[in-house]
């Protein structure tokens, strides 16, 4: 049959890799060593797919990938790591509320409106100090569909699109621990609220305005909201 | 508004050498920019804010035990005094990597006048620092040192630690300290013993005090001769020397804390000042330019000095060199000055001549001068 | 036995703690068998070095850009220099050289 030995590779991948091949995204809680694997096996997607439909998901080697890294350096012995991906990107239906109509005047005929929500990315890690780490990503479109009549009659219909991206990231400190506010305030873009329980969280969040370009600027903006939430112990 | 900073970790006004040099650094600086912010540490009846002309001081006060957080603290504080000079802020001079870092963050030009470096020094106080610590105070002045636009040192010897460490060679500028001219007709102290040696400075263990007491006590037949000490630190600091003193039986007077502007008369009416220091690595791989050494030569005393690269440097052969660490060859060495008051009057005067031909603080601080002009003109 | 003085973790900074069998002849740490990177060297000091063949030489080189560039963000300085409280302690009042010295603090990094 055709692809036979594509075919071959995948099945010898890490399930988890399989998973993003064939449904691009999945959902998994496994200890440092098992996301080494799936790491490993991820490394040698280049040299043995080549089939565009099994490509990796966009965001997958350059965001995800480097992320999950770091994450597991803080893992320890006994921690583990519940990720649910979604890298099917934005424009899946069923990540879409109905349009709406939105009033216009003229020379607008009509509009709709349609909200996008695509959480891409959460996690959870316990941590080797006792804490806990959850990490949520929400990229957010609105479309604005404009039908429009010219003087001559002519219909158009117009669209604008305007994307932002949430960050949040929770961290609840180690039991018995208050910690101290930083120093230095976090860069204006980043906003830290406390809620005080059982155990004290931290939580920072930001909006970005304009969706990082590179997957080098999206995990620079990941790492620096989760820096915050570190800060408040030594 | 300041158009340049000054940043020490270090206390000032204060009885030591660095003093000294803060202060003739941080005028030129000033002088220079039309004023500026000095920021510095704190302690004791200082003011915390002080506004002299177009120079304002504010210093370091909070209470932190620990000297690394201490130093991160001045860090972050630093950084917030700089904050509101953001927009008009030119220069930043700074002496080590904590007073770097803020001025990094700010993006002014960044002159490094490494006297000395921590990952070298530290360990003397603090024998538990672990290698792997100071390899990230190491990595943390090779980045400073990096950054900078101009690294400015006192001695040839510092001058390799440093490009050792990553600064570019055609950066790095050599401005070796200096001292001003003592007149020739200042007063005796009154306090004054008969026929004196002196030392001046502070009593770090790398100084080899305790090298000088031991040569001293071999002395003992010149019942006329006195040691004067005129320490830079406080009696509490001292007692550990003072007790060797005891035992040994040196006859000697300390004197503590002395305005920087009595120890010339002090310097100028000694018979000899001697300057230990031993060969540690503080000595032998980072290098100083003890200030000590060249105020006895402006004041025309003879100074006797342990043989290292960096004394020969600011010496030469206007003194007498002596091996490090050997208490008898010291004290022969002060024995022989003393039976030749001639020569040791002639090493003196060509000693103070040498100073005043080309190493007086106004020298440094033109020498300054040309490195601000190059760092202006890049 | 001697501890690993390897700094491990990206956010929290911890020490390796195994068993060492070997010091790094560039800054002398004590490193254990796992984190033993080329040339013999510890984990921070090949990533000084450029050699990233170790999996926490490249984690010490991460971690250090990542650290370095988060300073910059926060304006927080002292974030880049990771001194954790290993490397704290040393520097505690009650350790240094000499006990005589705590009464006036000798407060400066170096002396000139």
């Amino acid at each position: 049959m055709f692809w036979r030995k594509q075919k071959a590779a995948i099945a010898g991948f890490h399930p988890l890799h399989q998973a993003l091949i064939l449904e691009r995204g999945f959902a998994a809680t496994h200890p440092a060593a098992e996301w080494a694997a799936l790491a490993a096996s991820l490394h040698r997607h280049t040299g043995l797919i080549r089939r565009s439909k099994w490509a990796l998901p966009p965001r997958t080697m350059d965001v995800i990938l480097p992320l999950l890294t770091e994450i597991c350096e803080d893992l320890g012995p006994k921690g583990v790591l519940a990720v649910t991906a979604d890298l099917r990107g934005i424009h899946v239906p069923a990540k879409s509320h109905p349009a709406r109509s939105i009033p216009v005047r003229p020379p607008a005929r009509s509009a709709t409106e349609t909200w996008s929500i695509d959480p891409w990315l959460r996690l959870h890690a316990g941590l080797r100090d006792g804490s806990g780490l959850d990490v949520l990503i929400v990229d957010r479109q609105r479309l604005r569909r404009v039908t429009k009549r010219g003087s001559s009659g002519k219909t158009k219909v117009k669209r604008k699109t305007q994307i932002t991206q949430l960050i949040k990231v929770r961290r609840r400190l180690p039991r018995g621990v208050a910690g101290v506010r930083p120093q230095t305030a976090p860069p204006a873009w980043i906003g830290v609220t406390l809620r005080d329980g059982e155990r004290r969280s931290v939580l920072a969040a930001a909006k970005l305005l304009r969706l990082p370009q590179s997957g080098d600027e999206q995990l620079d903006r990941i790492l620096t909201v989760a820096t915050e939430t570190f800060r408040w112990t030594r | 508004m300041h158009r340049a900073a000054y940043l020490a970790f270090d206390r000032f006004p204060s009885a030591k050498g660095s003093a000294v040099h803060i202060r003739h650094m941080a005028a030129e600086l000033f002088d220079r920019y039309g004023g500026g912010l000095l920021c510095v540490l704190g302690g004791g009846e200082l003011p915390a804010y002080q506004r002299e002309g177009a120079v304002e001081i504010v210093r370091f006060t909070d209470v932190v035990p620990n000297l690394l957080d201490r130093a991160g603290a001045f860090s972050r504080w630093a950084a917030d005094r700089l904050a509101p000079h953001r927009d008009t802020l030119e220069i930043c001079h700074v002496r080590d990597p904590w007073g770097a870092l803020p001025a990094l963050s700010t993006g002014a030009r960044l002159v490094y006048e490494a006297n000395g470096l921590p990952s070298i020094e530290l360990p003397y106080h603090w024998p538990l620092a672990a290698p792997s610590t100071l390899a990230k105070i190491r990595e943390l002045e090779e980045h400073c040192l990096q950054e900078a636009d101009a690294v400015v040192v006192p001695s040839r010897v510092i001058l390799k630690a440093v490009a050792d460490r990553g600064a570019e060679p055609d950066r790095v500028h050599l401005v070796p300290n200096g001292a001003d001219p003592v007149p020739a007709d200042v007063p005796r102290p009154p306090t004054a013993p008969g026929r004196y040696v002196i030392y001046v400075g502070a009593l770090q263990p790398w100084q080899g005090v305790d090298v000088l007491l031991r040569a001293f006590a071999r002395l003992a037949d010149l019942t006329d001769l006195t040691l004067v000490v005129c320490s830079s630190v406080s009696p509490a600091r001292a007692r550990p020397l003072r007790r060797l003193a005891e035992r040994l039986g040196v006859r000697i007077r300390w004197e503590h804390q002395l305005p920087h502007a009595d120890v010339a008369a002090w310097l100028a009416h000694a018979e000899l000042s001697v300057a230990p220091l031993t060969a540690g690595p503080r000595n032998l791989d980072q290098g100083c330019s003890p200030i000590k050494v060249w105020e006895s030569m402006a004041a025309g005393t003879a100074v006797v000095a342990s043989d290292l690269p960096v004394i020969r440097e600011v010496l030469g052969d206007h003194g007498r060199l002596v091996p490090p660490d050997r208490p008898a060859e010291l004290a022969r060495a002060i024995r022989v000055l003393l039976e030749y008051p001639d020569a040791c009057r002639d090493l003196g005067e060509r000693a103070r001549r040498h100073v005043e031909d080309g190493f007086t603080w106004k020298h440094a601080r033109a020498r300054l001068a040309g490195v601000y002009d190059r760092v202006e003109a890049h | 036995m001697t501890p690993c003085a390897v700094t491990t973790g990206f956010f929290t900074l911890g020490k390796c703690g195994q068993m060492a069998v070997a010091g790094c002849p560039a800054c002398g740490r004590a490193v254990c068998a796992d984190h033993l990177a080329d040339g013999g060297l510890c984990p921070e000091c090949a990533a000084a070095r450029n050699r990233f063949g170790h999996p926490s030489a490249a984690a010490a080189a991460r971690r250090r850009v990542y650290r370095q560039r988060q300073a910059q963000y926060y304006g927080d300085t002292v974030y880049y220099s990771s001194f954790d409280d290993y490397d704290r302690a040393a520097f505690e009042p009650g350790a240094a050289a000499d006990q005589d010295y705590l009464d006036d603090g000798d407060d400066a990094l170096v002396d000139s």
